[in-house]
């Protein structure tokens, strides 16, 4: 079955641009990416160690250090933009993201209580799973507060607030309850701190699935997030099963911010203002949006990630205060913009 | 005698205290026009949505084609039926084709869907929105986002077309080849019911008109016979003189009561 019917009207004129564009950016960004650091690499050597050739420490520094960060950041990047994406069209508003409405604080909360309870400690995909279980509770706990509330717009916002500082707070009691075993304590900060620093393999084999799998989940309902959008009854008229697709799609979102958050800690702002971006200048339509708002936000925490390790080299920025400083002033241009147009 | 396509028996919606519909029944057949009309809150936008499904009933059933609703699957009942609601504000930034090819979800992976691109350009331009297409729908006026939706719900290809002051925001020569394309879908065989304010216009229109009131049906039956000084009295709280000029219902209100 196709998915979408009518492909001849889904290639908007810009549609080529935006490929020539992300792949240009995309081999401009991995190319600084592997050859920026502490040891500055031309191009030549970068690929020699990729291909697996050279001396073993170019390949150690190349494969083992600056390509899983890299990738690290690429996926938390898709992850956190295309769950931003859902979350809007889904909640009918342009301020829902995963970190203003609670959803990663529910992810850190069930990645600390797996840590703090010893069960992180059993199977390295426990992390992750608890992380997604607590951003998927969160959702729906939210999802189901909205509903019950009259003025669902302003309301939705409001109780994301509170959910996060609830949230928020419960982790740092669980934080501070769990002081008392030094060991247990070193791993949850270090956990909480999160960033790209030190990120391995084991990140990006640990992330690959999930996000890959939400991803195509989030893909196949595309044209349920366009009707959405809309409204409810407008989607309920298109025939829509609007509790089955929300239950569906925060589903995949809590995947996403899950496992963005359990291999990178929370990062502000990718999932706000990559989608809001994107959308001005692709439209409305999730067939292409999804995957845009994805590369986008890849992109957009690799040249993070890149400034972050080199601008006060040899010291590093956590990469979250990169996009909050980059994001925080785009979104009040972008905001400026759209109400003047 | 044939099985109407969409069916109200004795519906009831109750909000809190309220009872937003108490008892009401409407049959619609094919070929049907009808007008709902009545003051605000007589209940005529819940009586739409009920019929669809989209409210909780406190008693009554809703009927498509024979069927009771709540066993129809939400893709089901927008093969059989489409509403256009009254608020159609649009914030996103979606193309008017875009928006009316939503139209033809419902018929996603159906062999009905290799008719998806005739669809939707027959219903751009039933709409009158075929120049618009590829406009961006926030950039419309009030009166072509309304044909826009218009649109929408004809691409859905449906018998039953229900629509909720679907003129409100058009000028007269639009409300006119509004109310004109609605008339062709009918003869069509198509049951349409539409709310109108304007009474001359569902006078003009309608075959059949229901005035609500309270969420009562207050009167139903031919146009001429129904939209009476004294229904408007009773129904509306206003005092007018209603005559036919020329074969047409005009209304001039003299007082609010």
């Amino acid at each position: 079955m196709s998915e979408i019917t009518t492909s001849g009207t889904d290639a908007r004129p810009t549609s080529h641009l935006w490929v020539v564009g992300l792949a240009t950016a995309s081999l401009v960004l991995v190319t600084l990416a592997l050859c920026l650091g502490p040891v500055p690499f031309d191009p030549a050597r970068a690929v020699r160690a990729l291909s697996g050739d050279g001396p073993a420490w170019e390949r150690t520094v190349i494969l083992e250090l600056r390509l899983p960060r890299l990738l690290v950041a690429a996926m938390v990047g898709w992850a956190l933009a295309t769950s931003g994406t859902a979350l809007q069209s889904l909640f009918k508003n342009p301020l829902a993201d995963p970190g203003v409405l609670g959803v990663s604080a529910g992810a850190s909360l069930g990645a600390v209580l797996a840590i703090a309870s010893g069960l992180a400690a059993v199977s390295a995909s426990v992390l992750p799973m608890s992380a997604a279980l607590g951003a998927a509770l969160a959702a729906l706990l939210l999802v189901g507060l909205a509903t019950s509330a009259a003025e669902r717009t302003i309301s939705l916002l409001v109780l994301g607030v509170a959910l996060s500082s609830l949230l928020s707070a419960i982790t740092a009691l669980v934080v501070a309850l769990s002081l008392a075993d030094y060991l247990v304590a070193q791993q949850i900060v270090y956990w909480l701190m999160g960033g790209l620093e030190a990120r391995t393999w084991d990140h990006v084999l640990g992330g690959l699935a999930p996000i890959a799998l939400a991803t195509v989940l989030l893909q196949l309902r595309a044209r349920e997030l366009d009707a959405l959008q809309l409204g409810e009854i407008e989607a309920s008229v298109l025939g829509i099963d609007v509790p089955r697709a929300r239950l569906v799609l925060v589903l995949a979102t809590a995947i996403l911010v899950g496992t963005s958050v359990s291999i990178a800690g929370s990062i502000a702002f990718v999932g706000l203002l990559v989608p809001h971006a994107v959308r001005l200048v692709a439209g409305a339509r999730h067939g292409m949006l999804v995957p845009l708002s994805g590369a986008v936000g890849a992109l957009f925490v690799v040249a993070a990630d890149l400034v972050a390790r080199t601008a006060l080299a040899p010291r590093e920025i956590p990469v979250g205060v990169i996009t909050a400083l980059v994001g925080a002033p785009l979104l009040f241009a972008l905001a400026s913009t759209r109400s003047r147009a | 005698m044939t099985t109407p396509l969409a069916e109200a028996r004795d519906l009831r919606v109750v909000h809190g205290a309220r009872r937003v519909l108490d008892g009401v029944s409407l049959t619609l057949a094919a070929r049907a026009r009808v007008a709902l009309v009545g003051a605000n809150g007589s209940g005529k936008s819940t009586l739409l949505r009920a019929m669809l499904g989209l409210v909780p009933l406190a008693g009554g059933e809703a009927r498509l084609g024979g069927t009771n609703v709540p066993s129809l699957s939400r893709l089901e009942i927008a093969r059989r039926a489409t509403l256009v609601l009254q608020d159609t504000h649009v914030e996103v930034p979606l193309t008017v084709r875009d928006l009316v090819e939503l139209g033809r979800f419902a018929h996603r992976g159906t062999p009905e869907a290799r008719h998806d691109r005739a669809r939707i350009d027959a219903a751009l331009a039933r709409a009158d929105v075929g120049s618009l297409a590829e406009r961006d729908v926030r950039t419309l006026s009030g009166g072509e986002l309304q044909r826009a939706h218009l649109a929408r719900a004809l691409a859905q290809d449906t018998g039953v077309l229900l629509l909720d002051e679907p003129t409100s925001s058009l000028d007269l020569g639009h409300q006119l080849s509004l109310l004109e394309a609605l008339r062709s879908l009918a003869d069509e065989g198509r049951a349409v019911c539409v709310v109108l304010h304007d009474l001359p216009l569902a006078a003009r229109w309608a075959e059949h008109v229901v005035v609500l009131a309270e969420g009562r049906v207050h009167a139903q039956g031919p146009p001429c016979e129904v939209l009476s000084a004294a229904t408007l009295r009773t129904a509306f709280g206003v005092e007018a003189d209603v005559e036919l000029h020329r074969g047409e219902l005009v209304v001039v209100p003299s007082e609010k009561r």
